[in-house]
């Protein structure tokens, strides 16, 4: 079967299951507590139930038995679906319980995550299939910021703290990035050397492991000690912000996480460099420096961005944990979330977290490619590690 | 190569940027730091607004981590003033801390607490609330109303009646002789394993969410004094004269250096910790916590409402 | 023009250079030839300081090789290799115009080079802008014989340069490498293990076993070594016969005709026809018979009487 015909038929199902089954939204008449489950048939009169169904059987039908019909026009409208479904669950108003309405608020429940799954597959099939997807995803988006989804547990808790959640989002990214950023001179180095020296090899990769098998939350703590001690010894460090707590400590151990991933595709990069290509070159008449400057080292870059991609995807989520140790960050709303129960919170936090991850991966994704077709390497993804 | 020139550079003017960003004002501006929940953002803010009132600049560092991290930045001057609980003095010097008794008074636990940090550490416990957020015992209002329990004597005679009960609490409080064993021990009634739920984490939310629901067939929880859910879930709080968990009044808590360039701070802040009784502090937790409020706004409209800000 | 005195080369318990004793005229281009692990490939790669010999020395121009950087030595000294190594983010152009770029040729002088030798090796202008990803195989090797020879070193070095190319390419490329060196007369070594590209390529051909000389002659003068056994096993019984490749009509009769036959396919027209002769057009538009005594003779003409 074709992978375009799999996953509409799998996110038709999912979307199947996500009507009949299951809870598509909590109404809860305060941020703590348990509520109402919102079915599908809250949100969606009966005459809009059957005309869902009937539209979907005539699609699989068609799907399955008159595949040459592409369905493109019916994909495109699919990827507004979730949004308009975010918004009617929004605004769903038991019949029969009091609230204030100022105070009540709606939860997205996991019937509305399986509906968006299923659409995102079943949008997925065919040409523009991945256009389709951001679309659906820009739709939801759209949803939460147009007003109507105000009553979304979601947005109270981002109008709440809308400046805190911007200023931990920009330090988030900042810590992030910058830790990753200045890992990549002494990653590229120590990929370098190991190659280099290969008695030193072990030793390097040994000391790049220990940072990504040890508990993050361990090498932060541990991390507060000598930190402190420096901070008291040297004052003018406290003044640069360098002390046992907050940023340093999590910028510290988010560097030494980032040093693996590009380190050991540095090496990876160098050492698989076609061997002929290295022999031309020093049979042509360049010296070492020459050779690994403009041939070398250029025809390695592909999986040093690589490294590079993965270190900065890494630390985006590595980061919430910062937010333990007065660092900020989305972890500190993801925490105080959990700490109060209040889940809308958590996913405040979290949102944005997952977003950047995939949005910088794709950015380093387009990065790859056009350096890879500059570069004219032929470069297999799976051959590195990290 | 181009590339690695373009990011080194890239990575030097972000470490210059945030170096600008890390250096401190001329006037030493207060950073305040609490801990992450929701009396913490309500306190926090507070002392913020009143602070800002005052002509005094702050750096908000609220919710800033657990109260370990809290206690370790404020020794080592990362955060300037805090909101803490008298009864931590049994963690802070624990060597001094050889008469256990003195937590049970809320009066001595913050004299020991006052008196060894300031001569020890140079950290000054300003004028706490009368507000016990310590651990207790919750139970519905009906249940309570229906069993005729007001406090923990009662309690007692309702279990050695050997009627049903099944209480959720976190593992800590169940091991603690200031805790469960404690309550045990001073008012006579035993436990057994079938009659607790045991938690590993303090989250007390997940806790009284059971007692509500009445999951499982508990019918008690472990509670918090000024948590928001007594006022909203209609549940009472099994009164405890004995004081057998330690007392733990909020109180401000700020590093000398920091006190001697704004002795104000002491004057403004007293009158208002001194009016936040057990009560009007759950009222405000509940706000934050349950209405979802802004803490901001929560505390802003107390202040004015009391006439600690001008409206 | 190089000259190689007892070279010796071991990598662990095996010879590869058994005290190599070689000298390689101006101009001339020598093929070595053996069986895999005779040294042959070592011995080449010691011209260019890409093997380090263990002892004995090389000589160019009656120079010690090891007495100058060998950067500046290998910029004087072409190379072509099997798998060519062209540089895969570079474009044709900028492949070629290497080692001139290191030698701070002026732009415009590398243009005319490369122009020149793209021509010569009969691959398009258009090319100058692909990538070698771009390139089929025989196509790549013709761009590394450009980039070997861009600086007009003197000295070229080839090791099995051709293997990697479809027979049919090959041919192609041989005979286009032959006229190359006809014209440029560069002092050309050349490994390799095929005997007929030997023949048809070589001025000299030196044939090895374990790291030793066995022969270093002409191909026309190998024939009469064929009582060795070694040289008898590796060349062939049939070496004479391949040997007939070399040459074309036009050098039986010692002018230019119409047919472009080269004697073994000439050969193989008289074996076809029932009395053993075959019918060419000369120059002078006059046709001309040619009997198979004819060949003899051409072939033994320079023996002594």
């Amino acid at each position: 079967m074709k992978p375009g015909r799999i996953s509409f038929v799998t996110g038709g199902f999912l979307v199947f299951l996500s009507w009949t089954l299951l809870a598509w939204g909590e109404f809860k008449i305060n941020r703590v507590s348990r509520g109402i489950t919102i079915r599908m048939m809250d949100v969606i009169p009966l005459y809009g139930w059957i005309l869902m169904i009937a539209i979907f059987i005539v699609s699989f039908w068609f799907e399955l038995y008159r595949p040459k019909i592409k369905q493109t026009v019916l994909l495109w409208i699919l990827t507004i679906a979730p949004a308009l479904c975010l918004i009617g669950i929004s605004g769903f108003v038991p019949s029969l319980t009091e609230f204030d309405p100022n105070v009540a608020r709606v939860s997205l429940g996991i019937g509305f995550y399986l509906f968006l799954g299923g659409i995102l597959l079943m949008v997925s099939k065919g040409k523009g299939g991945q256009t389709r997807i951001v679309s659906t995803l820009v739709w939801v988006f759209v949803a939460l910021g147009s007003g109507f989804a105000d009553s979304l547990g979601l947005i109270r808790e981002y109008n709440n703290l809308q400046d805190v959640f911007v200023r931990e989002l920009f330090r988030h990214v900042t810590l992030a990035l910058l830790s990753a950023c200045l890992a990549i001179l002494p990653g590229v180095m120590l990929g370098y050397a190991s190659l280099r020296y290969p008695k030193a090899k072990e030793w390097i990769f040994g000391f790049v492991h220990l940072f990504q098998v040890a508990p993050t939350l361990s090498l932060l703590a541990l991390m507060m000690i000598p930190l402190t001690a420096l901070s008291r010894a040297f004052p003018f460090l406290a003044d640069l912000g360098i002390k046992g707590i907050g940023f340093a400590p999590a910028f510290i151990v988010l560097f030494l996480y980032s040093l693996l991933p590009i380190t050991s595709n540095t090496y990876a990069g160098l050492s698989q460099t076609d061997p002929f290509v290295l022999e031309s070159a020093t049979a042509l008449g360049m010296t070492e420096k020459q050779k690994f400057r403009r041939i070398w080292f250029p025809l390695s870059l592909p999986a040093i961005f690589a490294g590079i991609r993965t270190a900065m995807t890494q630390n985006i989520g590595n980061t919430i944990l910062a937010g333990l140790v007065g660092g900020g960050g989305m972890g500190a709303l993801i925490f105080l979330g959990l700490s109060q129960s209040a889940l809308d919170l958590v996913l405040l936090g979290t949102i944005p977290v997952v977003t950047m991850a995939l949005l910088i991966d794709a950015i380093f994704a387009i990065l790859e490619k056009t350096t890879i077709k500059r570069l004219g390497v032929k470069y297999d993804p799976h051959r590195t590690i990290g | 190569m181009k590339t690695i020139k373009r990011m080194l550079l890239l990575g030097i003017a972000m470490i210059l940027i945030l170096a600008g960003c890390a250096k401190s004002t001329d006037k030493k501006a207060v950073v305040v730091a609490t801990m992450l929940d929701s009396e913490g953002s309500v306190l926090g803010q507070m002392i913020l607004q009143l602070l800002a009132d005052n002509d005094i600049e702050t750096v908000n560092r609220l919710n800033f981590g657990t109260p370990d991290i809290l206690r370790t930045a404020l020794e080592n001057g990362e955060v300037d003033l805090v909101v803490d609980y008298t009864g931590s003095g049994q963690y802070y010097h624990p060597e001094d801390a050889t008469d256990t008794t003195i937590w049970n008074d809320p009066v001595k636990g913050y004299e020991f607490t006052e008196k060894l940090d300031r001569e020890k550490k140079n950290i000054f416990w300003l004028t706490p609330s009368s507000a016990n957020n310590t651990e207790s015992i919750a139970l519905k209002r009906s249940f309570a109303e229906a069993n005729d329990i007001v406090d923990m004597a009662d309690l007692a005679e309702y279990i050695n009646a050997g009627k049903p009960f099944k209480l959720i609490l976190s593992s800590k409080f169940a091991e603690n002789q200031l805790g469960l064993l404690g309550f045990e021990t001073q008012y006579g009634f035993k436990l057994d394993d079938n009659q607790l739920i045991i938690l590993s984490s303090g989250n007390t939310a997940e806790m009284l969410q059971a007692l509500v629901n009445g999951t499982n067939g508990v019918n008690a929880s472990l509670v918090y004094g000024t948590d928001g859910a007594l006022d909203k879930m209609d549940l009472v709080v099994v009164e405890d004269p004995k004081h057998i968990p330690p007392v733990y009044l909020p109180t401000p808590v700020i590093r000398g250096e920091v006190l001697d360039l704004y002795p104000e701070i002491r004057s403004i802040l007293k009158p208002v910790f001194e009016s936040l009784t057990l009560e009007v502090l759950q009222t405000l937790n509940a706000k934050v916590a349950y209405d979802g409020e802004n803490a901001a706004d929560v505390a802003e409209a107390y202040l004015k409402d009391n006439g600690f800000l001008e409206k | 023009m190089i000259r190689i005195a007892q070279l010796v080369k071991n990598y662990g318990n095996i010879t590869a250079l058994d005290r190599v004793d070689l000298t390689i005229e101006e101009g001339e281009c020598v093929v070595l030839i053996g069986p895999s692990g005779c040294g042959k490939s070592t011995l080449l790669r010691s011209i260019n300081r890409m093997v380090q010999p263990d002892s004995g020395s090389v000589y160019v121009d009656e120079q010690d090789i090891l007495k100058y950087p060998p950067e500046t030595l290998r910029r004087k000294i072409g190379y072509c290799i099997q798998n060519v190594g062209l540089f895969p983010h570079y474009t044709v152009y900028e492949n070629i115009a290497v080692v001139p770029k290191m030698l701070k040729w002026s732009k415009a002088k590398i243009e005319e080079r490369v122009d020149f030798l793209m021509d010569l090796t009969g691959l398009p202008k258009e090319y100058k802008t692909k990538k070698p990803h771009e390139l089929s195989g025989g196509e790549a090797q013709r761009v590394g014989v450009c980039r070997a020879l861009a600086a007009d070193p003197d000295i070229l070095l080839m090791d099995e340069p051709f293997g990697a190319v479809d027979p049919m390419t090959r041919v192609k490329i041989q005979t286009a490498f032959r006229n190359i060196q006809k014209e440029l007369k560069k002092t050309v070594v050349f490994v390799t293990h095929d005997v007929e590209e030997a023949v048809l390529l070589a001025d000299k051909i030196a044939v090895m076993q374990n790291g030793k000389i066995l022969g270093y002659d002409t191909p026309s003068n190998f024939a009469l070594h064929m009582e060795e056994e070694f040289v008898r096993s590796f060349l062939g019984l049939d070496y004479p016969v391949k040997l007939l490749k070399r040459y074309n009509i036009d050098d039986l009769l010692n002018q230019e005709s119409d047919s472009k036959l080269t004697l073994n396919e000439l050969l193989a027209g008289m074996l076809e026809s029932p009395d053993g002769n075959v019918t060419i057009q000369n120059a002078n538009g006059d046709k001309q018979t040619l009997h198979f005594e004819d060949l003899i003779h051409y072939l033994h003409k320079d023996d002594q009487v």
